[in-house]
């Protein structure tokens, strides 16, 4: 009857490593057989947030406890800091390997941090592969690793939040260790260098919001591959990485700082991700000049750049977001896969960059983030910009005019070339209803889209969709007579509305990413709410010009 | 000598497996060789690979099709490239568990034990996982067959040395 018992230990704790660490505690009692392969269960995950393990108390704020609830609580919590110190007693006894320690836990909870200290020697003695403690705790009161844990020779991934690493034993037996992790951490300069250089098999190391350094420097590291370095807390002057292995960085500065970053030695690097750094144009392409093989690079909130000129031939992924000083770009990447240019002002550009393309313009501030109407050198800049796109999947734009100041005319009078096609356009149109006509004119006149995404927001894009609905049904048209241009109303096919969204926050959770058919939205016409209304155009444009 | 280099190329060789209820099956070899049972077989033993027939004494016959499909569609997967995407996968799996009892995923999760091989026996073991998932312990001993062989009194000491696990069950 009982056949699934026989199976060999490995695969019922195969099964029982999907199941929570409660689920798998409960299994202790199902028969003898079954205890003993629960005592032998080498998997110690406890990494939901602690207050899990307290049950119906969970979702009540401790603050809030009543006296004997804030009892039950620490009952609770004792009794759970009991089982697992007895699970690991239990464990070590049959000195077996343990192939994982996750833990989370608030440092107060535990009476003394000398329990989280017997755990850590618990699991350091039977051979633990993988090591993950989540402390939670604050700033002033990190926790202070033993130093047992830097001689757990067989742990290959590390993985340290909440604590403190100021001081460490002259040798470090990370022998194993494959991937460091450390988030949440006071470390020191010599700690981060003997760390890197004394781990030989290290390849990912990621320090993630940490106190303690002003100058952070990897080299000797002969096989790291990846490397983050995120949200220092404290200002961080430089940051060095020699690693002819190294393939990706990742660079997070937080609050905008002025880091210097010297990867001279990385020549390997494909990819690079620069994000809240004040590089300054000289900084950023020498860097550059340093990577021949990179293939994706992401620059983000760099806000002192003003001009970016990559080229390559290797360059499969391009990002660049935020960068809002921007003035100029120059990019010759002939074998880009996809750019991503999400950022404010219009730039100068030379782009040769045969890939889709996804675009963001925001014409309502400028690059001292001001207010300022869109005019016509912002739509002919946008013009421009995309005519050197050969496929535009993306394009969103948020226009903002309140004194009808966009000129039609003068517009359509510098014109040369028809509109381009796009996939899909995202509009978000802040403007009086006097100036909808002048400015859809002035849209459509950059870019024809398939797709036609407007949003609603406020009760303007409401009186916009409605006039929209009107102006794009009208096949009525006598215009353009004496233009080279003729306007979108000449090439338009066919327009359907095809949906309607609702936007992520909304008021009623129950319609959270909910969606209407067109017969719900006709049916709700025009008293649509807020959301995200779909529309589907074809159009009859020529290839070019006669 | 001739004869046998001359054999055709074209040709799967096949291999027949047996199963424990005297079924035959016919299989390609490089499906019958996913099993590490029906390989180790005929390790050191080449020259029998034509007509042996591999007994596997703890398969039934009415697991084998559902198995060798999974082998057949699942080296397929491997195989392709680009790699299939993640839906498609899925959609096989959940139609493989499909209409599956309980009694037969244990059955099947002995056979592939049995069989040895990792990427079923993975695969089962998950399934009787999530089945298993926010059970109470009386269910899950109903759903592997497990006998408690606990006295009261075992099981009274044992609740109480793990009295956390059972925290907010049985209140306080």
């Amino acid at each position: 009857m009982d056949r699934i018992s026989e199976l060999p230990d490995f695969t019922i704790h195969h099964i029982m490593s999907y199941l929570s660490a409660k689920e798998v505690a409960q299994t202790c009692v199902m028969s003898h057989k079954w205890y003993n392969f629960y005592v032998s269960f080498p998997i110690f995950d406890f990494h939901e947030p602690y207050k899990w393990f307290v049950g119906d108390l969970a979702n009540k704020n401790p603050e809030r406890f009543c006296k004997n609830e804030t009892i039950r609580f620490r009952k609770r919590l004792h009794r759970f800091t009991e089982f697992v110190d007895a699970f690991l007693v239990r464990f070590s006894n049959l000195k077996l390997c343990m192939l994982k320690f996750r833990l989370l836990i608030g440092l107060l909870d535990v009476e003394a941090s000398s329990l989280l200290d017997k755990w850590i020697g618990l699991a350091v003695k039977n051979e633990v592969k993988e090591l993950d403690l989540d402390v939670q705790t604050d700033k002033n009161a990190l926790y202070t690793l033993p130093w047992i844990i830097f001689s757990a020779a067989s742990v290959n991934a590390l993985k340290l939040e909440g604590c403190k690493l100021e001081q460490i034993p002259e040798t470090i037996r990370f022998y194993s260790l494959k991937s460091l992790i450390l988030k949440k951490v006071f470390i020191k300069e010599e700690i981060v260098q003997k760390l890197t250089n004394q781990c030989p098999l290290l390849e990912d190391f990621s320090l993630d919001c940490f106190w303690g350094l002003r100058h952070i420097s990897i080299v000797k590291s002969h096989k790291l591959k990846l490397c983050s370095i995120l949200e220092p807390v404290d200002e961080l002057k430089s940051i060095k990485v020699a690693a002819p292995s190294l393939q990706q960085l990742v660079i997070i500065g937080g609050v905008c700082r002025s880091i210097v970053i010297d990867v001279a030695e990385c020549s390997n690097l494909k990819v690079l991700k620069l994000n809240a750094i004040n590089l300054i144009d000289q900084e950023f392409h020498r860097l550059m000049s340093k990577f021949s093989m990179l293939e994706d690079l992401e620059v983000t909130l760099c806000a002192l750049l003003e001009k970016i000129m990559i080229s390559s031939d290797q360059l499969k992924k391009l990002r660049i977001s935020y960068c809002i000083k921007l003035k100029e770009i120059e990019i010759d990447t002939p074998n880009l896969l996809s750019l991503h240019y999400w950022n404010h002002p219009i730039v100068t550009s030379k782009v040769n960059a045969p890939c889709p393309w996804t675009l963001n313009f925001i014409n309502a501030v400028d690059e001292l983030g001001n207010n300022i109407d869109s005019d016509v050198q912002w739509f002919l800049n946008m013009k421009q910009f995309l005519g050197a796109s050969n496929q535009i999947k993306l394009l969103f734009i948020y226009v903002k005019s309140k004194r009808d100041s966009f000129n039609l005319e003068e517009f359509r009078n510098s014109l040369s070339s028809l509109p381009c096609e796009v996939e899909k356009l995202w509009l978000l149109l802040d403007a009086p209803p006097s100036s909808f006509a002048a400015l859809l004119d002035g849209l459509l006149g950059i870019g024809y889209p398939r797709e036609f995404f407007v949003l609603i927001k406020h009760e303007v894009h409401h009186n916009f969709v409605e006039w929209l609905y009107k102006e794009m049904m009208n096949r009525d048209y006598n215009c353009c007579n004496s233009l080279n241009i003729k306007c979108w109303r000449h090439y338009l096919k066919d327009f359907k509305i095809k949906g309607f969204h609702f936007l992520p926050p909304i008021d009623s959770p129950s319609l959270k990413g909910k969606s209407l058919d067109v017969n719900a939205v006709m049916d709700l016409w025009p008293k649509l709410p807020n959301g995200i209304l779909q529309c589907r155009l074809e159009w009859c444009y020529p290839d070019s010009l006669e | 000598m001739a004869s046998s280099s001359s054999s055709s190329s074209t040709q799967v060789k096949k291999i027949t497996l047996k199963a424990a209820d005297g079924k035959h099956f016919e299989v390609e070899e490089p499906v019958a060789m996913e099993m590490e049972t029906v390989k180790s077989f005929f390790v050191g033993n080449e020259d029998a690979m034509k007509d042996m027939v591999v007994p596997l004494l703890n398969v039934s016959s009415e697991h084998m099709p559902a198995i060798l499909d999974f082998y057949r569609n699942h080296s397929e997967f491997r195989k392709r490239t680009p790699p299939p995407p993640a839906e498609e996968v899925k959609a096989f799996n959940e139609a493989f568990l499909e209409n599956k009892s309980d009694e037969q995923l244990m059955e099947m999760i002995m056979a592939a034990n049995f069989l040895n091989t990792k990427e079923l026996l993975n695969f089962l073991t998950e399934a009787a996982a999530n089945r298993i998932k926010n059970k109470s312990v009386e269910y899950v001993r109903a759903f592997f067959g497990i006998e408690n062989d606990f006295t009261p009194e075992e099981e009274a000491r044992i609740r109480a040395e793990n009295e956390w696990a059972f925290d907010g069950l049985d209140e306080d």
